[in-house]
């Protein structure tokens, strides 16, 4: 599978957030995005999920734009917005049948991904009363349940310890594996160790950018 | 749907909570409307103030007004006072007197044929013992003026008799008292009562009860809107990735929280039924209205109050400003609307705008519910409100989602 991103713009009122933005990736490919706070990394990922219109530019996956075919982008790509998108006062298996019907939770849980993350540890535990890790497991467990090739993940490790972070390095390295494509916002340089290429979102374009280690400099580039 | 069935699951885990408050809230308010009922049986006990207007310029009816005011012992319960209509109808919406009767023209003329023109009789009051009072007293008046009118019939009999007319004198005297003992034995018909209540022919306690029920609504809407109110947007964002747009989590929480809302009402409609079939609750009450037909109005008026506090939900950025937010705001409607008083204190033109603001729609709907009239206005009214709510809610969801971020 190869996915094609190209001149997406986005406004908010006069405002331009996202001008020209194009990339490519494809299969087993990790992409990071990293960009100051407000620089429009998030509203890419909203564009890309369906939750906000681009004002331009298309997203071909396999020659098909998904921009103009919302059923098959629901089918394909998977999201984890920042923050929670868990239901807190319900168990994690509550929050799970939302997304799986019974049969295909089981299987799941039953040595399949959801066992994967870990999520058959604490499948009865209220939302509001588990971690920060576990609620990142959960909500990568929602986002995957049409077996989506694409997989959009805002943030999926700010604010996680460093076990938590490996666990869900872990799980991503092995979708990648299975020829899954990850796209991956964040403001975390151990989270890029994942990322085959990384962008740098300046005034609303996207700027091939490679991270050698060296977090001064990655500094200056994003200033 | 699954959605639905989730949020419904996740707002019922406050049912019970709901249930504490609810009993909590109907129990004060029965303490409250008991201890006010019980002001109003004293009222009864007490002096009662009643202007007599229209046609008293009669000098049979006026004699027999003052011998009323004079002799007569009711005067120990009742004041009578001779007024115009204006200023009785002024007196009785500021409390001044207890109820006005209005003696149509002709009324001794009539009377003095055998014939009946009824008496209005206006109170704010429907209160059996007052009316019954007072139509005693009126009754004693029109006997007053019939008995004078008989002495003047027996001294026309005599008179003719004494001038050797004596089959004619018994003849007309005897068709004369035909018509006045007909006149008297219908006596009953002399008066119809008119209640024009303090709103929509409602006494005040019928009137504080129905306030008082909405203002109860309203509040107990608040553990719910807690659960409404959103740290963050990642779940709309992720519904809305998944085809589940902002219109339709939007209304899958408003459903949820109105079901939970409902059977926590009905719960303790329930209660409150099994607690008057053990221990006569609404005779204790003696509020007087159709408590089934008020249950039924309470369903309109939770589905609005519901979507007022599912839009404020959506409207406040945090759990403080929502609560705080929604709480005053209601209460102010409350207040503005006369849930907490009578609204004949306000202008005419308030008293009318009252009536459009959501809460007024609400009172008004259940009044005329219970009342048995046509509520079609303030049904319409409820369910523009439930309209423009929820449109508020969606639009606030729909524009959170389009800022991007988090």
């Amino acid at each position: 599978m190869q996915i094609a991103i190209s001149d997406i713009s986005k406004k908010y009122g006069r405002k331009t957030v996202l001008s020209g933005a194009s990339f490519t990736a494809q299969s087993s490919e990790c992409v990071g995005i990293l960009g100051v706070n407000g620089s429009g990394k998030s509203t890419l990922l909203s564009v890309l999920a369906g939750v906000l219109k681009p004002d331009g530019g298309t997203f071909l996956c396999d020659g098909t734009d998904l921009f103009r075919a919302p059923s098959v982008r629901s089918k394909t790509v998977g999201f984890v917005p920042q923050g929670t998108p868990l239901i807190e006062e319900l168990s994690a298996k509550d929050n799970l049948s939302l997304w799986y019907d019974r049969e295909s939770m089981q299987r799941e849980l039953d040595g399949g991904t959801l066992s994967l993350l870990g999520i058959d540890e604490f499948l009865n535990v209220r939302v509001s009363r588990m971690s920060g890790g576990m609620k990142k497991r959960l909500s990568i467990g929602c986002a995957i349940a049409k077996k989506p090739q694409l997989l959009l993940l805002d943030e999926p490790m700010s604010a996680l310890d460093l076990v938590c972070k490996q666990n869900i390095k872990d799980y991503l390295n092995a979708y990648k594996k299975d020829g899954g494509i990850l796209i991956l916002v964040t403001h975390d340089v151990l989270e890029l160790e994942l990322c085959d290429r990384c962008y740098l979102l300046k005034d609303g374009k996207l700027c091939p950018f490679t991270y050698s280690g060296d977090t001064e400099q990655l500094v200056k580039e994003l200033l | 749907m699954r959605y639905f069935l989730l949020e419904w699951k996740r707002l019922s885990k406050i049912l019970v909570f709901l249930l504490l408050i609810a009993a909590l809230l109907v129990s004060i308010s029965l303490v409250v409307f008991q201890q006010l009922s019980d002001l109003t049986k004293n009222d009864r006990n007490a002096t009662f103030t009643i202007s007599v207007v229209g046609n008293t310029d009669s000098r049979l009816f006026s004699a027999g007004i003052a011998a009323l005011k004079t002799m007569d012992p009711s005067r120990y319960s009742i004041d009578l006072q001779l007024t115009d209509e204006e200023t009785a109808e002024a007196q009785l919406r500021r409390g001044q007197i207890s109820a006005y009767v209005v003696i149509p023209k002709g009324f001794s003329q009539a009377a003095d044929r055998g014939e009946l023109l009824p008496i209005a009789y206006y109170s704010t009051t429907s209160t059996i013992d007052i009316s019954a009072l007072v139509r005693e007293e009126m009754t004693k008046v029109i006997e007053a003026v019939v008995q004078q009118s008989q002495k003047g019939v027996f001294g026309g009999e005599r008179l003719v008799w004494e001038n050797g007319y004596k089959n004619l004198a018994v003849a007309k005297a005897n068709q004369l008292n035909l018509k006045y003992i007909n006149f008297i034995i219908g006596r009953t018909g002399m008066y119809k009562t008119k209640i024009t209540g303090v709103s929509y022919g409602m006494d005040l306690m019928q009137h504080l009860f129905i306030g008082v029920s909405i203002m109860l609504l309203c509040v107990l809407a608040i553990p719910l809107l807690c659960l409404l109110v959103r740290r963050d947007n990642s779940l709309v964002r992720l519904l809305s990735a998944n085809g589940i747009g902002p219109a339709r989590s939007a209304l899958c929480e408003y459903l949820a929280m109105l079901l939970v809302f409902l059977s926590a009402l009905f719960l303790v409609a329930a209660a409150c039924y099994g607690a008057n079939k053990l221990y006569g609750l609404a005779e204790l009450l003696d509020v007087g209205i159709d408590l089934a037909a008020y249950a039924r109005a309470l369903i309109p008026v939770s589905i609005m109050i519901c979507a007022f506090a599912f839009a404020a939900s959506e409207l406040s950025g945090n759990l403080l400003s929502a609560v705080t937010g929604y709480f005053f705001f209601s209460m102010g409607l409350c207040y503005i609307s006369g849930c907490m008083y009578p609204l004949y204190a306000l202008p005419k033109p308030l008293q009318d705008a009252a009536a459009f603001t959501p809460t007024g729609a609400a009172r008004a709907f259940v009044a005329l519910s219970v009342t048995g009239a046509d509520a079609l206005v303030p049904a319409l009214t409820l369910c523009l409100y439930v309209i423009l709510f929820l449109g508020v809610a969606v639009l606030a969801r729909k524009i959170k989602l389009s800022k991007g971020g988090a």
